[in-house]
């Protein structure tokens, strides 16, 4: 071979390796660049489902982009927060003070471990309509592509948790006011006696009656608490089988007045009425409504009924007391809500008593409602699902079960011993 | 001879009604009651004063801030000792009483001699000391109530 042929092999194999090295890193390239853009949209497509606001700005607080969140939480009626100072696009303020962008983010300056356990810091907004929205709120830096800062925010509505906090707050204070009155009692006349042995022997038994009384209420007020941090925690469980629905609601139509001396209007028919329920649940549920209807009714007429209607069976309790506008009755069945939150309540309670009875029945697979009016009443309707298999009429009525008493509803037969 | 003060219980719990008359009646007290804030003023609009009333906030229609506010509103009644005995016992709840003019604030539950201790001393005290009482017992709550 020449050497001129040699060179030109060797330039020849040169350029082929070349070619081959260029388009691996060519190939690689494309491969990269397709990892790149499926990377970017992933990225997108959570940003754009996250229910966070992200908000993106530059160093001097301009913002660069957003995601959907953020866009709403701007509130910017379809304008782009884009290009917009941060601190007029989100208007934050910590406290009374708005929070001043001018100097750096003071998000970034607390830091995304702001808190104790790093979830952020508590800011708030205006909302249009004046009301406040909390948000938790962070922020991290980023660096750009060219070396540049760019900062980061996530935004958080806590709205809710807030809302759950503050009833949470005011039902502590309704509960340790409701256990403070029978406290009072007990106390005081417990001390009375061991004060006053020469005390008359009808004003003893006035202060045992009392202290028995007030115990009785208190304990019923600690089960139904019990008994709600059960169903919260989901620890209820309910025993569904064939219960003689008839039989119990008789049956406590009758505690009831024994226990209370008032007088329950009964009305229901001859008719087997099986339902498919737990005994000790629907119990609860009976004496719950039979006691709201009492607290309620001024002193009117209760009626407790049963009947049959389609593929359940339906027991209501009706009272013609003071009744419930359209806003209260939507909200009765909420955890801790009460008709009456002022010094001028006329009616004691926990606000428990109607979550506990729409929890049981839901978990009876039930339905509770509610129809009412201002002044003229309240009833309640609780469906319980039909047994498919009806006894027929002929058969004996099946005794009302109380065999699975379980641990949990020993405790909570409480609403019969006394108006809560 | 001893002075037998007199007290108006006002109240909507029958119970705590009778523990309070009983615990004043055997501490030389004579005892009167009310089952409401409406009760309360009615009884005191006509006939003598009492030396003293034990007022419940919470009560239905007219409550015991309201009953106090009237009391002071009315000259009659301005300077008439008033001991709250609630169980709201928050800052907040103990600033509005002090505010309104009481003169003792009980939180239930509270010891039976405890409350007999307090109206005995709430009489002892003449009006300026009532007066300065009040403005020590707001100074001294919570800054962040006041």
């Amino acid at each position: 071979m020449t050497p001129a042929l040699s060179m030109l092999a060797f330039f020849a194999l040169a350029l082929a390796g070349m070619v081959l090295v260029v388009r691996r890193i060519a190939r690689k390239h494309r491969v990269a660049t397709v990892d790149s853009h499926r990377f970017q949209q992933k990225a997108e497509s959570i940003l754009a489902r996250v229910a966070d606001g992200i908000v993106v700005t530059d160093g001097a607080g301009i913002v660069l982009e957003t995601n959907p969140a953020g866009e709403r939480l701007m509130g910017r009626q379809g304008q782009s927060a884009v290009g917009v100072p941060c601190g007029r696009a989100l208007g934050l303020r910590d406290g009374e003070r708005a929070l001043d962008c001018r100097s750096g983010c003071p998000l970034l300056a607390a830091g995304p471990a702001a808190d104790d356990d790093g979830r952020g810091q508590e800011v708030w907004r205006m909302l249009p309509d004046g009301r406040r929205q909390p948000l938790l709120a962070s922020a991290f830096v980023v660096t750009d592509r060219h070396g540049g800062m760019e900062v980061v925010h996530s935004l958080r509505d806590v709205t809710r948790l807030k809302e759950a906090d503050e009833a949470k707050t005011l039902f502590l204070a309704t509960a340790s006011h409701e256990l403070k009155t029978p406290v009072t009692v007990i106390a005081g006349f417990a001390e009375t006696i061991l004060e006053y042995p020469e005390m008359a022997p009808e004003r003893r038994a006035e202060a045992v009656e009392a202290i028995h009384r007030r115990a009785l209420e208190l304990s019923a007020i600690v089960d139904r608490l019990l008994l709600c941090s059960k169903i919260e925690s989901g620890r209820v469980k309910v025993d569904l089988h064939a219960v003689d629905i008839r039989a119990l609601v008789v049956e406590r139509a009758n505690a009831f007045q024994d226990a209370s001396g008032r007088h329950v209007v009964l009305q229901v028919g001859h008719e087997a009425l099986v339902g498919q329920a737990d005994p000790l649940a629907l119990r609860t549920v009976v004496d719950h409504l039979l006691d709201n209807a009492v607290k309620y009714s001024d002193g009117g007429p209760v009626v407790l009924a049963g009947r049959r209607e389609g593929d359940a069976v339906v027991i209501s309790v009706s009272d013609i007391g003071i009744g419930m506008d359209e806003d209260q009755a939507q909200q009765c069945f909420d955890k801790f809500w009460q008709a009456e939150s002022t010094d001028v309540r006329r009616f004691g309670g926990t606000g428990i008593g109607l979550y506990i009875v729409s929890s049981l029945v839901d978990a009876m697979e039930g339905t509770i409602s509610v129809e009412t009016a201002v002044g003229q009443g309240t009833t309640f309707t609780v469906a319980i699902p039909v047994l498919v298999d009806q006894p027929s009429a002929d058969e004996p009525d099946p005794v009302v079960d109380q065999s699975g008493v379980k641990d949990f509803m020993r405790q909570i037969s409480v609403f019969s011993r006394g108006a809560v | 001879m001893t002075v037998s003060y007199r007290a108006l219980v006002v109240d909507d719990a029958p119970d705590i009604r009778l523990l309070t008359e009983l615990v004043l009646s055997m501490a030389g007290f004579t005892v009167t009651a009310a089952s409401s804030g409406r009760d309360a003023l009615c009884q005191l609009a006509g006939g003598d004063l009492p030396d003293i009333v034990v007022l419940d906030v919470q009560m239905p229609e007219v409550d015991g801030w309201e009953t106090l506010s009237r009391l002071r509103g009315d000259p009659r009644t301005a300077d008439l000792p008033v001991v709250l005995c609630t169980v709201k016992g928050l800052p907040e709840d103990m600033l509005k009483g002090w505010s309104l003019g009481c003169d003792g604030y009980l939180n239930k539950p509270f010891d039976m001699r405890g409350m007999v201790n307090e109206l005995q001393g709430v009489l002892q005290r003449d009006d300026a000391e009532r007066e300065a009482l009040r403005r020590l017992k707001i100074a001294d709550l919570p800054r962040a109530v006041r």
